[in-house]
């Protein structure tokens, strides 16, 4: 295995770490950013859709395990993700590539979670909208631009 | 380069992602968390190791601090007066939790919250006490304040608590004045909601919410929480009734694990 992949394993373990143990630290009003969710879209925009997607339901499983969701469910929404990463990133220009990849990716992560998480119960979806998905959504933008930014030299280093 | 959108289902990258949702959607069907025991077992262990660490780590750094802290009298008293407010107010937690025992005489387990899951918009706990503590599924947890959630995954040294404010929680409530009963859930956002009172009863801001003592799961008169805000409506059967919860579920550090679940709710009471 090449020392790139082990970099990204590496990295898949660290976010997993903080996003349990740390991560309510830096949580503003419930909202968190999603740190396995940054290190997924990262590896399909050097991987492809195939490895994220993998990437995806392997972290997914994991993380649901630590979890009270219900399992698959992390799962589920994480290789969408990864796979639709590795697919759509090429057609972003290499400068906010990564921008707007996790964005967009993880906008429908975000929705697949609750649209499957709040399936019959009595929700509404304008509090999901605007109350979670958003400002999770930015957060994890926010946090992942400057992961990645600060990340990305070390990473391209074979 | 244009946009083809063909191009994206014609690779053997969306096999595999079928082959993912599919074992997504089955493990949801199942949701069975003894099968992938081994796993959850690892990463719970993993993380209760590193969150020691952060522990040891936090009390190295006191220790330090307190060596400054002789060597400048000035800087010492200050940092003598906030080390002495965090073990007050530990101190004051665990009175609470101790007293709580004595009044109900139930039998306890002591856990120190090490984590929180992944999940979106709701925070479960990772307590470090499991199986080998004789920890069990459906167990509840509390903690000075009130109730706080149940147990609903065990590994043997780690368990996961739902608490009260996830979609998935429904408890069996009672109002304390009224005693009539009806259902706490969370429709996300920062309040609960208790369900089910007809538009009859007589409900009063600032009314104390305890379990009901119904289920197989809570004992009776565990404090919820108190009603904030009454709504109805002429054409309504029941009332809209919020309830701010008593515990604060940002900053819960220590917790009770109560144990009641497998044996029935009397038969692990003391007896007087």
């Amino acid at each position: 295995m090449s020392k790139k992949i082990w970099k990204y394993i590496f990295l898949f373990m660290v976010a997993f770490l903080f996003q349990l143990i740390f991560i309510r630290y830096i949580e503003i009003l419930r909202w968190k950013p999603d740190l396995i969710l940054i290190v997924i879209v990262m590896f399909s925009i050097e991987y492809g859709p195939s490895y994220g997607s993998t990437a995806g339901f392997i972290t997914g499983v994991v993380g649901d395990l630590a979890s009270s969701h219900l399992i698959g469910l992390g799962a589920l929404s994480k290789s969408i993700t990864g796979y639709l990463s590795g697919s759509l990133s090429r057609y972003f220009k290499e400068r906010s590539q990564f921008i707007l990849t996790l964005a967009l990716t993880g906008f429908v992560h975000h929705f697949i979670y609750f649209l499957v998480s709040t399936l019959g119960k009595d929700f509404s979806w304008h509090i999901i909208m605007f109350v979670y998905i958003i400002p999770n959504l930015f957060y994890t933008v926010l946090v992942g631009a400057f992961i990645y930014y600060f990340l990305i030299n070390w990473l391209k280093e074979e | 380069m244009k946009f083809t959108p063909f191009l994206l289902f014609y690779r053997k990258p969306l096999f595999l992602l079928t082959i993912y949702v599919f074992l997504s959607l089955l493990l949801m069907h199942f949701n069975d968390p003894a099968s992938l025991r081994v796993i959850s077992n690892i990463s719970l262990q993993v993380v209760e190791v590193f969150a020691n660490i952060r522990h040891d780590i936090s009390l190295w750094k006191d220790y330090q601090e307190e060596a400054h802290r002789l060597r400048e009298e000035n800087a010492r008293l200050k940092l003598a007066n906030q080390r002495s407010r965090e073990m007050m107010l530990e101190n004051m937690r665990l009175k609470k939790l101790l007293n709580l025992g004595e009044n109900h005489q139930y039998n306890f387990i002591a856990a120190r919250v090490i984590g929180s899951g992944i999940e979106l918009g709701i925070r479960s706990l990772i307590l470090d006490a499991g199986e080998s503590d004789s920890v069990r599924e459906n167990m509840p947890v509390i903690n000075g304040d009130g109730l706080v959630g149940k147990i609903i995954s065990v590994t043997p040294d780690q368990s996961i608590t739902q608490v009260l404010m996830d979609h998935n929680s429904l408890v069996s409530a009672r109002l304390e004045i009224s005693r009539e009963s009806g259902v706490i859930g969370w429709d996300g956002r920062s309040w609960l909601n208790l369900q089910y009172i007809s538009r009859d009863v007589a409900v009063s801001f600032g009314e104390v919410v305890v379990t009901s003592g119904l289920s197989r799961i809570y004992p009776p008169d565990l404090r919820i929480g108190v009603v904030s805000h009454i709504e109805q409506n002429d054409y309504d059967l029941f009332k809209k009734i919020r309830v701010t919860p008593s515990v604060n579920f940002e900053a819960l550090e220590e917790v009770m694990i109560l144990k009641t679940a497998g044996l029935g709710l009397t038969e692990n009471l003391t007896s007087e």
